[in-house]
């Protein structure tokens, strides 16, 4: 398969919640990267999301490879640090995901996939530790500078880790690996 | 010392309902000493947010407070601002508004009914354990869902938080043919949606009836869903406008979301009993029918049936939205005219689970000045807390799990959207001593 054609396959959906601080992270970087695919800097589909499962499921049905970007709450770890997820391999830490639709989220988006053969060849997701979720929180400034910093260096932050994932435990993360402000 | 009397049930994370909160139950010698529904509700974040702002954005930013029911808080927004400024929208706009208000109710009341309800009745700890035993129920579900969410992409322009609604009608009005578009798969739909009414009419429900004061809107002609007065089971009758006359919001310590009470009478209930129970005769022509095969009594007063009746309102909501695409003929522009001008406008819909109510008061240029809006879940929060009070004492004897799935069960009846888009599932039952206050995992 060539590049392009790989490129073209690849479909990255940001979740998050404008109205609820460091959520928003996964909208931000959605936007930030549909930005500059259409720059050309880069070429793959970017779509939104509120994380709703059943949407996700609509939108990965038949894809091939799905990066989704969400917002982690994982009290133990710093905020700002990026975890990346294989989605097909195991199952994802239940509280950590923060946006869900009546306890219908990407947890449950997964799962349902997979009793009914509907998931992505391949989902890679991107997790970022966000620290403040309340309601009418901004995105924290930090937040926001580690957003910007793995958009630039995408889509080499995927490249470089995704070989080494693996469950929540062992996650690699970019700022423990010096990949990120 | 220890009470082996006493019994404490703290679910502090409920799961399958929307948003934050928590279950404190304390129970002595089989009687109920406390109930506290506790609601970490973001405390009037968007009533705050919205003053200062054009009442033209309110549509949109009021959109934003719910994940499943945007279409809702549209709907009163838009409604009690044209109330405001003298503006009357009419067919074809305003049927497109039923429509897209149907479509939200589809989506919203699948998800209920197949994701989050039928669990309980079936033994499942949820949807993802029953789409393994039952895969052609939960596609079934999500089929229906999806056609649900179809209307709410042609006519809101997109699935999540719709964008096309606007003060005066829509930014654009869906040209015939898109809208035919969604006949076959609502067609579809609507079988399914029969099966499913016969299906949850089968269930085991729980022996439990309980009448509180039902308030739901009604509409002379329409099962109520856009528009009507207030109405209530003990006499209530009365336009929007003077919600506040007869309704109240009462802060409760132990919850950041105030609690609604009927004007000297107390709790109240709003949702799909209320709805049913005041308009049943309103009902589309299916949907009576079906209503009349599998619900005899004349006054529904088991919660657990919420789920029969909301099956009955995802049929009457696909035969509406059938009937109002075959009859749609696109109107001359996408909305009607007006100026911003001084005013005060209120407006109440029925949300999926409940009457959703808004006011805003203008200045000269449209800025709001104040807005109050009273979601569904607030008004029934009391109401709900009843129903433990009351479900509790014959059943004190079971055992602590089973205690505890019941009240969330009972929670659950009424669909519960206590903030927007964020949930922990953590569940924790604690026994407490309480001569010494000392707290046993």
């Amino acid at each position: 398969m060539n590049e392009s054609t790989e490129a073209a396959e690849t479909l990255v959906i940001g979740i998050g919640n404008d109205f609820r601080g460091d959520d928003a992270a996964g909208l931000v970087a959605a936007r930030a990267l549909r930005s500059r695919s259409l720059s050309g800097c880069t070429s793959f589909e970017v779509c939104e999301s509120n994380g709703s499962a059943f949407s996700l499921m609509d939108l990965w049905r038949g894809r091939g490879r799905v990066v989704v970007i969400d917002a982690l709450d994982v009290g133990s770890r710093p905020g700002g640090d990026i975890l990346i997820l294989d989605g097909l391999q195991g199952p994802l830490p239940q509280d950590a995901f923060v946006l869900s639709t009546h306890a219908f989220g990407l947890k449950e988006a997964i799962d349902l996939s997979r009793t009914f053969s509907g998931l992505p060849k391949e989902l890679i997701i991107v997790g970022i530790v966000g620290k403040q979720f309340a309601m009418g929180d901004p995105l924290s400034a930090g937040l926001a500078h580690v957003v910007q910093r793995m958009v630039s260096e995408w889509p080499r932050c995927l490249e470089v880790y995704v070989p080494a994932m693996n469950h929540v435990q062992g996650s690699k993360s970019l700022k423990e690996n010096g990949n990120h402000a | 010392m220890s009470d082996s009397k006493t019994k404490t049930i703290k679910v502090n994370y409920l799961a399958r309902v929307e948003g934050e909160g928590a279950l404190h139950v304390r129970m002595r010698k089989g009687k109920v000493e406390d109930v506290q529904l506790k609601i970490f509700e973001p405390p009037r974040f968007f009533e705050a947010f919205l003053r200062g702002r054009n009442a033209l954005e309110a549509p949109d930013i009021t959109a934003r407070i719910c994940g499943i029911c945007p279409v809702a808080y549209q709907m009163s927004a838009v409604h009690a601002v044209e109330y405001a400024l003298g503006v009357t929208v009419t067919e074809p706009l305003r049927d497109l508004r039923h429509l897209l208000y149907c479509g939200e109710w589809i989506e919203s009341h699948a998800l209920h009914v197949y994701m989050l309800h039928a669990p309980d009745f079936l033994g499942f700890q949820d949807a993802m354990g029953m789409a393994k035993s039952h895969p052609k129920a939960v596609q079934m579900g999500l089929a229906i869902k999806k056609a649900g969410n179809s209307i709410v992409s042609v006519v809101g322009g997109r699935e999540v938080h719709p964008i096309n609604v606007k003060v005066g009608g829509f930014h654009r009005a869906p040209r015939p043919s898109e809208l035919r578009t969604l006949l076959e798969p609502l067609q579809r739909a609507l079988a399914m949606a029969v099966d499913t009414v016969r299906w949850v009419a089968g269930f085991s429900f729980p022996d439990f009836d309980r009448e509180p004061e039902f308030v739901a809107l009604r509409h002379p002609t329409e099962y109520p869903m856009c528009e009507g007065r207030v109405v209530s089971s003990q006499g209530i009758d009365i336009d929007a406008v003077q919600f506040d006359d007869h309704f109240t919001e009462i802060h409760v310590p132990y919850t950041n979301a105030l609690h609604s009470v009927v004007k000297g009478r107390g709790a109240y209930l709003t949702g799909p009993l209320a709805r049913f129970n005041l308009n049943r005769q309103r009902l589309a022509t299916t949907a009576r029918g079906l209503a009349d095969e599998v619900i005899l009594e004349s006054v529904v007063k088991n919660p657990f049936k919420s789920i029969v009746i909301r099956s009955i309102e995802i049929v009457h909501a696909l035969e509406e939205s059938i009937r109002m695409i075959e009859n749609y003929r696109e109107a001359p522009a996408s909305s009607v005219p007006f100026t911003l001008h001084a005013g005060e406008g209120a407006a109440a819909t029925e949300a999926p689970r409940g009457l959703l109510y808004h006011r805003y008061r203008l200045s000269e240029d449209g800025t709001i000045l104040d807005a109050k809006i009273i979601p569904p879940t607030s008004q029934n929060q009391k109401s709900i807390e009843d129903d433990l009070r009351d479900l509790l004492p014959s059943r004190a004897a079971l055992p602590k799990g089973d205690l505890t799935h019941l009240c969330e069960q009972a929670i659950r009846n009424h669909d519960p959207c206590i903030s927007c888009a964020t949930h922990f599932l953590r569940l924790e039952i604690h026994d407490v001593e309480p001569s010494d206050g000392t707290v046993k995992p």
